[in-house]
């Protein structure tokens, strides 16, 4: 009896997950750890954050079976990853956003528009340092979208492009795991990147510009918004309209006035269980094989070089707009461009204070951020048109 | 370096960039203009319709002052602050700049609770039980 016991323990600890762990392993569960520390200790984006580094975790328990399979033949997070395959979670997620965002800023200052879409710079120019980096197009798109500042905007893009796991048979370094961490993780150091960049290319006169009160918008506006935006864009960009079309009728739910209980769930219950089921899964995809290569090195400099590029590229617009306007546009509002609602509204709110303490920006800024919402999910639409996948 | 633009040359790359810039910019500068000429045709809209208004709207304004002066010695009598009369007034000004409607407050009481539960327990309540 004691022989068949010792020899049940031993086929079980032989069958364990500890047997079966790999140095790689461990250093992913070290990784989703220290992920969690951020989530947790330092706020960084925890809605998502930690979601996702916990499917990180989950996936990387060895013999648990819980990562995200090639085939789709696998258990709980399998399931939920084809609400992000079948592009259902990203568009779900920006129905919430929508009902929860205010756009009178933007419609009472249409200018705006034109700084959401100069951020949307860090994009493209993004595109071109992967290229020159040796990835292939699909990868190319993938990580130039971090430079949106979209979470649910990266996800939907990267889970289409790196879809097939192939390009002209060149196997896929990345995961859309690797590319939703750096996005998140990026927005989340928003505070840290913009203010250096927003000073460095702006001078104390142009920072201390006060800007005039925003008209009131009327209601009659706040309800044409969402279905003229839908209409534009998804005409001239169709694959665009997953997002766009969603974004625009959340708002649309929310500003009509006469459906309360339907932005109630959209923007609170709705919202929350999307977001544990999309970041779950798509932690899930950070195998330890898909992040311990090269690729994964540069995302993460590219990331921080297409947020960087999209800042200074608002900045910059804001500029070309105080010197057309003869001083009545503040620079720093350019910065908000990047589609990262509202901490980048509040990063120009927070600048402009240092140089004029009197000084509100925090309604202007606001313009080009929801701008930058649009202006991701456009240029999402674009790539999705003109890349090959 | 044979890993510089290993699947996309430069040449495939800038013409991606520029379009894709290009288009980015266009449709938003098309949205601009569109809300720029919408945000004119309802605000002269809204012009028209506020002159025919604006004699009765400053008579309104004098008429919520003047209830709000009258009244004061009144309901300053119930026991309601000055601050209190003009949190309310305030309200109900933003009620009438979100629907365009006119409204005037004629009078303030404090009501008497006929039950112990607190009014803002009863506005949820409401809410949460009102009919679909």
């Amino acid at each position: 009896m004691l022989q068949t016991f010792l020899e049940a323990m031993k086929g079980l600890w032989e069958e364990s997950g500890l047997m079966a762990m790999t140095w790689q392993n461990a250093a992913m569960i070290a990784l989703s750890f220290f992920f969690m520390f951020l989530a947790i200790k330092k706020q960084y984006e925890p809605l998502l954050l930690l979601p996702i580094s916990f499917g990180m975790f989950l996936a990387n328990l060895p013999l648990a079976n819980l990562a995200i399979t090639t085939d789709g033949s696998g258990v709980l997070l399998d399931v939920l990853y084809l609400g992000v395959k079948h592009e259902l979670f990203p568009p779900l997620i920006f129905l919430g956003i929508g009902c929860m965002t205010d756009f009178g800023p933007l419609i009472a200052n249409p200018k705006s528009f034109l700084l959401g879409a100069a951020a949307q710079g860090g994009i493209f120019l993004a595109f071109i340092g992967a290229a020159m980096l040796g990835m292939t197009p699909p990868e190319c798109a993938s990580i130039a979208i971090i430079g949106g500042a979209d979470g649910p905007t990266a996800i939907y893009v990267s889970s289409q492009m790196l879809a097939n796991r192939s390009w002209n048979g060149i196997p896929f370094e990345l995961s859309v795991g690797t590319i939703a961490v750096a996005a998140y993780s990026y927005m989340a150091l928003v505070p840290v990147i913009q203010p250096p960049i927003m000073k460095l290319l702006t001078t104390k006169k142009e920072r201390m510009v006060v800007m005039g009160q925003l008209r009131t918008v009327s209601k009659t506006e706040k309800i044409i918004f969402p279905i003229a935006v839908t209409l534009v864009v998804s005409l001239l960009i169709p694959s665009a309209a997953p997002l766009v079309g969603m974004l625009m009728f959340g708002n649309l739910l929310k500003e009509s006035g006469v459906c309360t209980r339907l932005v109630d769930t959209a923007s609170n219950a709705l919202m929350n269980i999307i977001t544990i089921f999309l970041g779950l899964s798509v932690g899930a995809t950070t195998s330890a094989a898909s992040c311990f290569n090269a690729a994964t090195g540069k995302v993460v400099l590219l990331g921080l070089v297409a947020f960087s590029i999209g800042t200074a590229c608002g900045v910059l617009f804001g500029k070309l707009m105080y010197l057309a306007t003869g001083g009545k546009v503040n620079p720093l509002i350019g910065s908000a461009g990047v589609s990262a609602v509202p901490m980048a509204a509040r990063i120009s709110q927070k600048v402009g204070a240092e140089a004029n303490p009197t000084n509100f920006l925090l309604m202007h800024a606001m313009g080009p951020n929801v701008a930058g919402v649009i202006g991701s999910a456009v240029a999402a639409g674009i790539l999705l048109s003109i890349i090959p996948h | 370096m044979d890993f510089f633009f290993k699947y996309m040359p430069v040449e495939e790359c800038l013409p991606i960039i520029l379009v894709g810039f290009s288009i980015v910019f266009l449709i938003l500068l098309f949205l601009v203009i569109f809300f720029a000429l919408l945000g004119k045709i309802v605000t002269a809209f809204n012009k028209g319709g506020k002159d025919g208004g604006n004699d009765k709207k400053k008579t309104d304004t004098k008429s919520v002052a003047s209830t709000s002066s009258s009244n004061t010695s009144s309901t300053m009598s119930d026991g309601i602050s000055d601050e209190v009369i003009a949190v309310i007034a305030a309200a109900v000004a933003a009620m009438s700049a979100a629907d365009g409607k006119k409204y005037a407050v004629r009078s303030i009481k404090r009501t008497s609770r006929t039950n112990e539960r607190p009014v803002w327990a009863m506005a949820g309540l409401h809410e949460n039980t009102a009919a679909f």
